[in-house]
């Protein structure tokens, strides 16, 4: 059982005012603190309507829609139609496209399962037997904008809470000293920007804090997080100041529970301030650690991520990169390596560094892009990809997400798209589905997990979801 | 498992209903009134308030879906499931407990079953469920009970076939009469209404609160700003019995209220600067969007009627369609919302906007299909949006921010389930069912979007007088009297005392003005009460739903701000005008609400303070409390300037240095606006005179690097520092020996760069990047070396640490990677990087970039990390620099400490 849970057992609200007030100022402070502290972790809005193995989730978001058919979805059918027109008729994706196209990547089987994988993704292959792969993937539109949305927060169109923010909204906080939902990206945001992460109507603290990673020291990550005007000692000096006027203020009221916390939210402040620093510091992880999360700002905040959940952190998304790295529409076959160079040895290492520590049993890592790529070429188009046919168009009817750790089981293929790979045939998921599913691993049932907003209970999955069964071990 | 069996303890899965329904449960284990028996008119409220808690607290968690748990298969979360039974047959008879097997079980009379097995219940409370099952055992709970599914019908009849005016809300609201005045304290009929209130319920009413409160409660409410120590002192010490009267009169008439209360209604119109997500850097900026908040600000100072200013926001194309009177201004309302790509989701956020923000009613809900609650059909929805769809902006309009009718205004169809290709049938453009006689004509007036304001604006509404009553209460009182300000509907119970909201609504309605409804409440004795209770009234009313005391509140974003930038004395008054990024570096002293709301990128600072959504209509603030906000308050480089700048108020006072009790008596005066306690004024003194600790200074990683040469081979590190000697003169970018260059020999070409050099012309003469140490600590260092030409005979790179080599390599025409090489270092110690020329210093021009990173040795214990505690880069390239002056930190001084300190504290966050 992990440390955050045995504080919720000890959590006893409705003593505390009693105590603090029957020991008066014959506690020593740093008691006192301490036992705050200890209160402050919280339980979470929602109690959970099942038990559950995972408490943490990373999401690996590979922003701009990676190809399945290169990466964990191989079609040897795509080499003997290469180049000639596909037996079925192209479904209509956003741009015109034509003939079938190959991957240009070698397939091999890996682990005890044999799940066969890209040679882009080598580094990941090695713990096939720990991933569940969901090739029956399904979204809405061919458009990257609607379809980050979805995947995001189960709506394209309109506003609403992220996945992270209602996972937040419902477990709460693992460590009140850092927020509980942390989304990275290197060099600027994914497209839809802060909308990917937003809270909507949730209260503001279930919205991410957005990290930009191309940053290395704790200040350039974390607003205000350093003073650089006041020593130690004398912020220390000054909230023991703070404190004191604080308690003779309340002393001559009746309690309020919001004049107690706020006072608190100054020494979690305050301890917050090392607690970043040292979270966010990847140096002091030992050199053959960083070695072998690889060099790179996704190896970087694949770190920072592994660190942010070891300390109670409920979500935490990584983006690829800003913009859409993986929106390859042309030149397919050295930039999809390229983009997956700079990935697929820090998943690797994240999830050797998750089974290691023995986190991956409670730590959902999710991979996926908003949606897949179509198994024939895109047509060439003045402005965007003239004069080249080597990429493929985005495809909606049908991609692949993996995840592993948290309660899935591994080393098996869910579900499967048809002969080429353009649409989800067997054992169809549609993105609702995959989040009542994560929800489900959390120990949330999607359709309980909801909160009033205007007039009528909102959650994640609208009206829609239902779970994937088989994805549990 | 242990988690999951701690979930379904009985008072959290009581706090799991709160939170669904909190209009039904308190949170709080219902107290058994005795003798407390149902009702004809209110079973359904006894049920509520005596039965369902109770049934909770003490049967869910081995009889509930809720708890997964079903004991002789046996639930009790459901009339049916009650009726149903278990594996005994059915729990109750309605009307004859002493048939019913629950109350047999309950009594444990039977030895072999006796429920709770916890314990048995009390006498009263067997009581009550007795006396509930005698009256015929009402209970609303359906099957699947408290599915929160909006696709499950409250109950079984179909909300559109419910009747409207069986609804509180859904009539018109009447003026109350009040027999006789029951306290001589009490003038107002709300606080007759409030006072009869608590006496029945047997709770004591507190005092009127002290003029120190008041004034900065007023001042709060009415301008989001706090009073001098003047101010206060001048009201305090006033003999005129009038002086709160002309209080608020002079604060009504200050332009801060109409900045207040227009920053309330921004909140209800979903303002922002920007459309929110525009394709491939579009310009985002909404132009003109300052003028609707600009008008809001006016209107409010102004007083314009409030059916006025709905009409304007409405139709200001029909009521000032020149733009007159400025009043096109108002259309922002409708116009500012995000903008979508779809314009069907346009349409809905409009719908939203009129329908939550001045009906009360959720009529979004009924895009896809009917209102799951009220009688709201999918028809109504789509008899707006024809109103709407048939809106559009001019090309050459008086104002941005206009629409007009468009020339030939069509009716929408329903589009099922809210799908675009699938249409239902037409709808005529028309008012909402449920507020509208079967007879009234449909609209014809262009658009139809006039005849939609008459008929929300006007006092026949049941709706617009209350929805704005219960707002402007929540912002002075600091609670709505209806809980969900935004949704009136069925499933919203009316007020604790209904007759209150419906005395204030009717006569708001008669002249529409929000200043004497603002006067009026603040004068009441309701709104004067001390926040302290009198005897248990803190048990017996938690929520204070009675109005028997006041509410504290706490500061918001705006005000927290504005408040800051008033006891800097740094505070801008000026009106109006384009928004002003305040998170930018370039610090202002605007007040907040002209600060550029972006909704797509809202910046951190204003989401940590729970600003409003800019995304949608916002029915009202949270009010969190995150250690990020403390970060910004006891770090930001923005709350530094603020402390200066208030300490440096009081160093205009010109008072002794060594006064220090003096200065702590004039900084809380200056902030707190009152004199320090004796105690306060001990401590804060001896913080004061304590002497302050110069933090460390950071370290500027430029001036860690100096450039020179140095002899090769470099001697034994004792007279290492002599033999180093800086290159003297920085011309365009490079360092090098001398004005002239090239020069004399030996140094020749020598010169280093951003990104690498020119060896010397001598081969026992290195050029030398040197790095020293400003403290222990462990560096890796990686780099790359390259020499670019086939001519000459290269270069030879070297690394030495503290004089010992650990690196050496020669290219030619060829590059190579060096490293990661560890290295364990003492403050002072050093790195060189050196490069030499071969027999011949031609061609000897050589690219060298390194990067190290660093950490310091006491990091590596986990927790002392704390400042100096963490890692830093340093790179060649990027603290490559010429002469610099190191900048100056600024730190606090112990009185500026002092004023931030107090500016942090409760007392200034909250109001009383």
């Amino acid at each position: 059982m992990e440390p955050v849970t045995k504080t919720m057992l000890n959590h006893c609200p409705t003593t505390r005012r009693s105590f603090l007030k029957s020991c008066g100022a014959g506690i020593g402070s740093v008691a006192m603190t301490d036992l705050l502290a200890r209160e402050n972790i919280s339980i979470g809005e929602v109690p959970l309507h099942f038990p559950a193995k995972a408490k943490h989730v990373i999401h690996l978001f590979m922003n701009g829609g990676p190809s399945h058919v290169d990466t964990f979805d191989p079609k040897v059918v795509l080499e003997k139609y290469h180049g000639k027109t596909a037996p079925t008729k192209n479904l209509r994706t956003e741009r015109p496209t034509g003939n079938v196209l190959k991957s240009p990547y070698k397939f091999k089987q890996y682990g005890e399962c044999g799940l066969p994988v890209s040679e882009i993704f080598s580094h990941t292959a090695e713990h096939m037997d720990d991933i569940c792969v969901i090739r029956s993937m399904h979204a809405d539109v061919p458009n990257h904008e609607p379809s980050l949305m979805l995947m995001n927060t189960g709506e394209s169109r309109l506003v609403r809470p992220s996945m992270g923010s209602w996972i937040s909204y419902g477990l709460g906080s693992g460590n009140e000293n850092l927020p509980s939902f942390v989304t990275m990206c290197p060099g600027g945001y994914p497209i839809k920007e802060s909308q990917n992460w937003q809270n909507a109507f949730l209260p503001g603290k279930y919205q991410a804090t957005y990290i930009d990673t191309s940053g290395q020291r704790v200040e350039q990550l974390i607003d205000h997080i350093q003073n650089t005007s006041v020593s130690e000692r004398d912020q220390r000096q000054q909230l023991d100041l703070l404190k004191e006027l604080n308690r003779q203020h309340s002393n001559l009221r009746d309690e309020d529970k919001r004049l107690d916390s706020r006072l608190e939210s100054f020494e979690l402040a305050y301890r917050m301030q090392s607690e970043a620093s040292t979270t966010f510091d990847i140096q002091q992880e030992s050199l053959s650690t960083r070695k072998m999360y690889g060099k790179g700002a996704f190896a970087r905040q694949a770190l920072i991520a592994r660190r942010l959940v070891e300390r109670g952190v409920r979500f935490v998304q990584l983006y690829t990169g800003a913009g859409q790295p993986w929106d390859n529409h042309d030149d397919l076959a050295k930039r999809h390596r390229d983009v997956a160079q700079g990935v697929d040895q820090a998943i690797g290492a994240l999830l050797s560094d998750l089974k290691r520590t023995g986190m991956l049993d409670s730590t959902l890592v999710l991979w996926g892009g908003e949606f897949g790529r179509t198994p024939v070429v895109e047509m060439p188009k003045e402005g965007s990809n003239q004069g080249k046919m080597n990429g493929r168009d985005h495809n909606h009817y049908g991609f692949t997400c993996w995840m592993a750790g948290g309660g899935v089981k591994g080393g098996q293929a869910i579900g499967s798209t048809d002969e080429l790979g353009f649409q989800a045939v067997e054992n169809r998921v549609h993105v609702h589905d995959l989040h009542a599913t994560i929800l489900r691993l959390l120990g949330y049932d999607h359709e309980r997990l909801t909160y009033r907003y205007a007039g009528r209970d909102f959650r994640l999955t609208d009206v829609h979801g239902k779970i994937v069964e088989d994805i549990f071990s | 498992m242990p988690i999951y069996r701690k979930f379904i303890a009985p008072t959290l899965l009581i706090t799991a209903f709160a939170i669904r329904a909190p209009e039904q449960l308190s949170g709080q284990t219902p107290s058994t009134p005795p003798g407390a028996t149902p009702t004809e008119s209110n079973k359904l409220d006894f049920f509520e308030k005596h039965v369902r808690p109770l049934l909770i607290e003490k049967c869910y968690e081995c009889h509930s879906h809720e708890s997964g748990e079903s004991d002789g298969d046996l639930f009790l979360d459901s009339a049916a499931a009650m009726q149903k039974g278990g594996s005994r047959g059915a729990v109750l008879v309605r009307g004859k407990p002493n048939q019913s097997l629950l109350i047999r079980v309950i009594n444990y009379r039977d030895r072999n079953l006796q429920m709770p097995p916890s314990g048995k219940l009390s006498d009263s409370q067997i009581e009550l469920l007795r006396a509930w099952i005698e009256s015929g055992a009402i209970d609303p709970r359906m099957e699947k009970p408290e599915k929160t599914d909006h696709n499950h019908d409250l109950a079984t009849t179909s909300p559109m076939d419910r009747d409207p005016s069986t609804h509180w809300a859904f009539n018109v609201p009447v003026r109350q009469s009040v027999d006789a005045v029951i306290h001589s304290d009490v003038e107002d009929t709300i606080d007759v209404l409030a006072a009869s209130a608590a006496a029945e319920a047997d709770i004591k009413v507190s005092l009127r609160a002290d003029r120190a409160t008041l004034i900065r409660r007023l001042y709060y409410d009415l301008t989001g700003l706090p009073p001098s120590l003047y101010t206060i002192q001048r009201f305090r010490n006033s003999k005129r019995p009038d002086a709160y009267h002309r209080l608020v009169d002079q604060l009504l008439a200050s332009p801060a209220f109409g900045e207040r209360f227009g920053r309330h209604w921004l909140d209800v119109a979903r303002y922002a600067d920007t459309v929110g997500y525009a394709l491939g850097g579009k310009e985002r900026r909404y132009k003109g969007s300052e003028r609707y908040r600009d008008w809001t600000i006016r209107s409010f100072a102004q007083d314009m009627p409030y059916d006025e200013m709905v009409r304007h926001q409405l139709a200001a194309d029909r009521t000032d369609p020149t733009n007159e009177s400025g009043n096109l201004e108002a259309m922002g309302f409708l116009t500012l919302g995000r903008q979508f790509l779809n314009p069907l989701d346009t349409i809905d956020d409009r719908i939203d906007v009129i329908t939550r923000g001045l009906l009360g009613l959720t009529v979004a809900c009924a895009r896809c299909h009917d209102h799951k609650f009220d009688p709201i059909p999918t028809e109504d929805y789509y008899a707006l949006g024809g109103i709407i769809a048939s809106s559009q902006r001019p090309k050459n309009g008086a104002s941005p921010l206009m629409l007009i009718d468009k020339p030939n205004p069509i009716d929408s169809p329903v589009l099922i389930r809210g799908q675009m290709g699938n249409r239902g049938p037409i709808v005529p453009r028309r008012f909402l069912t449920a507020l509208r006689s079967d007879q009234e004509p449909r609209f014809t007036d262009g658009s139809g979007r006039k005849e939609l304001a008459d008929r929300i604006a006007t006092a026949d509404n049941p709706l617009t007088a209350r929805v704005m009553v219960n707002r402007v209460w929540s912002y002075l009182i600091g609670k709505p009297l209806v809980a969900n300000r935004s949704d009136f509907g069925f499933r919203t119970k009316p007020p604790a005392i209904p007759k209150v909201l419906d005395e204030l609504a009717a006569s708001f309605s008669a002249d529409w003005s929000i200043k004497k409804l603002v006067r009026r409440i603040v004068l009441s004795k309701i709104y004067q009460q001390r926040v302290a209770t009198e005897g248990e009234s803190l048990a017996a009313d938690p929520e204070n739903r009675l109005l028997a005391r006041g509410n504290r509140k706490r500061r918001d974003f705006e005000s927290l701000r504005d408040s800051i930038l008033t006891v800097s004395g740094t505070l801008d008054r000026s009106l109006g005008g384009p928004p002003i990024n305040i998170t930018s570096n370039k610090s202002t002293h605007r007040r907040t609400i002209y600060a550029m709301i972006d909704r797509q990128n809202l910046p951190a600072l204003f989401r940590t303070f729970d600003f409003a959504s800019p995304d949608t209509h916002s029915p009202g603030r949270y009010f969190t409390t995150v250690p990020q906000q403390a970060l910004f308050l006891m770090n930001s480089p923005e709350m530094m300037a603020m402390a200066r700048a208030t300490a440096g108020v009081i160093r205009q006072q010109n008072i002794s240095p060594d006064a220090t009790r003096a200065h702590t008596k004039a900084i809380f005066k200056q902030i707190l606006s009152r004199d320090p306690s004796p105690r306060e004024l001990v401590t804060a003194t001896a913080f004061l005179e304590t002497p302050p600790q110069e933090p460390k200074p950071m370290t500027d990683p430029r001036s860690l690097w100096s450039y020179g040469t140095a002899t090769m081979p470099l001697q034994k590190k004792e007279d290492q520092s002599s033999d180093f000697s800086a290159l003297r003169q920085y011309r365009d970018g490079r360092w090098q020996a001398a004005d002239e260059f090239p020069t004399t020999a030996p140094f020749g070409h020598a010169f280093l760069g951003k990104s690498g050099g020119h060896t010397t012309s001598d081969p026992s003469l290195g050029v030398v990047r040197r790095y020293t140490a400003p403290q222990t600590e462990m560096i890796t260092l990686e780099g790359k070396i390259r020499h670019n030409s086939d001519q000459g005979d290269g270069v030879t790179f070297l690394i030495h640490a503290n004089g010992k080599e650990i690196y050496k390599s020669t290219q030619l025409n060829s590059q190579e990677k060096h490293g990661p090489h560890q290295i364990k270092l003492k403050a002072g110690d050093t790195i060189d990087l050196i490069a030499t020329p071969g027999r011949t210093s031609s061609f000897d021009s050589f690219e060298w970039t390194a990067k190290m990173q660093t950490v310091p040795a006491q990091a590596h214990r986990e927790g002392q990390a704390h400042r100096e505690g963490q890692g830093a880069e340093r790179d060649t390239m990027k603290h490559f620099s010429g002469p610099f002056e190191q900048e100056k930190i600024q730190s606090l001084d112990r009185l500026e400490q002092l004023a931030q300190i107090l500016i942090l504290s409760n007392e200034f966050a909250f109001i009383d």
